[in-house]
């Protein structure tokens, strides 16, 4: 009795060892929500999804590829859409005891067939592997699992390229400009021919141009019409002016006669 | 012997030249102490684990059913509540198999009442709080005609925080 009592102790002390040493692995993860916000045409990578092992043994994981879906988005057809490309690295691996792992996650958005404002959503699960077998029934795999959401988002406008198209276009404007300037100029017979209306056969062969001819040309004969009124009223004014002058001069005597003479002496001297 | 005064006038002296600072040693005598900032980040997880690795349906003919009571339980032993995902394979027998939606699973044991498991992972809506268990039962319809063999499936049993 007292042999069995002095055992007690050592008997506990083995109990508990046991309890606290049996090897045991668990599998387990940080808890987030994990929002990918991909361009469309582009990847992006986060590292948020941590695993780690809390039991006392190492434990050998796998990564099972999720199954994306897309998500109902209003005013959006959800047909016909190609879903992203989803890659976790490392997708499989061994963890130590109290030993974390960052998983990588890459997405990429393929820009075929999708838009900006789509969603989908994909559940990747990493599960302790086993060896278990059990034929007639079903083995009972263990694991962790992410809720990923995955939005399509338009690519942003590129300024610089904007920027570079507007000096392009500039630097054309500006050259047909300079050019412009430094062609010479029609000469004025070529410009007279246009005005008579015998210019270029494209200034004349149109009916604006033919039009443009025919004005020219009449506003050319009216100022001929215009110059020889003028001289023909000028002619007039003259005659009349020098028979007023010869009129006033009979009137008068030869006053103006003796008067040239008497100049034309004093040259003569 | 010294008199008490002679002790008053000492302490008095030393309080002076350690508050102007002129004596580092006694700096050290009056308890002078460095301060080490720590911190510490605790996340919230979520750790599986199951009651059983295997369930062993009832012998089961073609066109059969085993009832939805076969219970798989759940515990969560992370500090957050998380939700319990499902996941299969399908049957193999050798060169045989039927489709993993044959078998069903269900928050509750019943009859052949339940939701038909895929290859996917399936968000069962059970929330497992922090240290708390939860039950998933499943069972299994055998296709008409099925050829006999002892067949096996893999069933995933995740948690998601």
């Amino acid at each position: 009795m007292r042999r069995t009592k002095s055992l007690f102790p050592i008997l506990s002390l083995l109990l508990f060892y046991m309890l606290f040493n049996t090897p045991h692995a668990q599998l387990g993860e940080f808890a987030g929500h994990i929002v990918f916000n991909v361009t469309l045409g582009q990847s992006e990578t986060l590292d948020q999804w941590t695993i780690f092992n809390s039991g006392n043994s190492p434990v050998t994981y796998n990564v099972i590829a999720p199954s994306i879906t897309i998500n109902k988005v209003a005013g959006l057809s959800a047909n016909n859409r190609t879903a992203p490309i989803m890659i976790i690295t490392p997708s499989t691996g061994t963890l130590q005891p109290r030993q974390n792992q960052v998983l990588n996650i890459t997405v990429y958005m393929p820009a075929k067939n999708n838009t900006g404002g789509l969603s989908w959503e994909a559940i990747p699960q990493i599960v302790t592997v086993t060896n278990n077998t059990n034929p007639g029934g079903a083995v009972v795999q263990v694991g962790v699992a992410k809720i990923i959401s995955i939005n399509a988002v338009n690519p942003e406008p590129d300024y610089a390229l904007y920027a570079f198209a507007a000096i392009i276009i500039i630097i054309i404007i500006g050259g047909a400009l300079y050019m412009k300037n430094r062609m010479p100029k029609p000469s004025r017979r070529a410009a007279r021919a246009v005005a008579r209306g015998t210019g270029r056969a494209s200034a004349s062969s149109s009916r604006a141009g033919k039009v443009a001819v025919r004005k020219k040309a009449q506003h050319a004969k009216k100022a001929t019409r215009h110059t020889t009124k003028a001289a023909s009223r000028t002619a007039v004014k003259t005659t009349s002016r020098t028979t007023a002058k010869k009129r006033r001069g009979a009137r008068k005597g030869s006053a103006p006669s003796s008067r040239r003479r008497s100049a034309a002496g004093r040259q003569n001297r | 012997m010294v008199n008490t005064k002679q002790v008053i006038t000492a302490i008095a002296i030393m309080l002076v030249v350690d508050i102007l600072g002129f004596s580092p040693a006694l700096s050290f005598a009056t308890g002078s102490s460095n301060t080490i900032a720590a911190s510490l980040s605790v996340p919230n997880t979520c750790i599986p684990d199951v009651s059983n690795t295997a369930i062993t349906f009832p012998i089961t003919q073609p066109g059969g059913f085993a009832n939805t009571a076969n219970v798989v339980t759940v515990t969560n032993f992370g500090n957050a509540a998380s939700n319990v995902l499902v996941s299969g394979t399908s049957w193999v027998a050798g060169a045989n198999t039927f489709g993993v939606t044959n078998t069903l699973w269900s928050a509750t044991s019943g009859a052949n009442i339940g939701t038909q498991l895929t290859g996917s992972a399936v968000d069962t809506k059970i929330v497992t709080n922090s240290g708390a268990s939860n039950s998933i039962y499943f069972g299994v319809n055998v296709p008409v005609s099925q050829a006999a063999g002892t067949y096996s499936q893999t069933i995933t049993i995740s948690t998601s925080c």
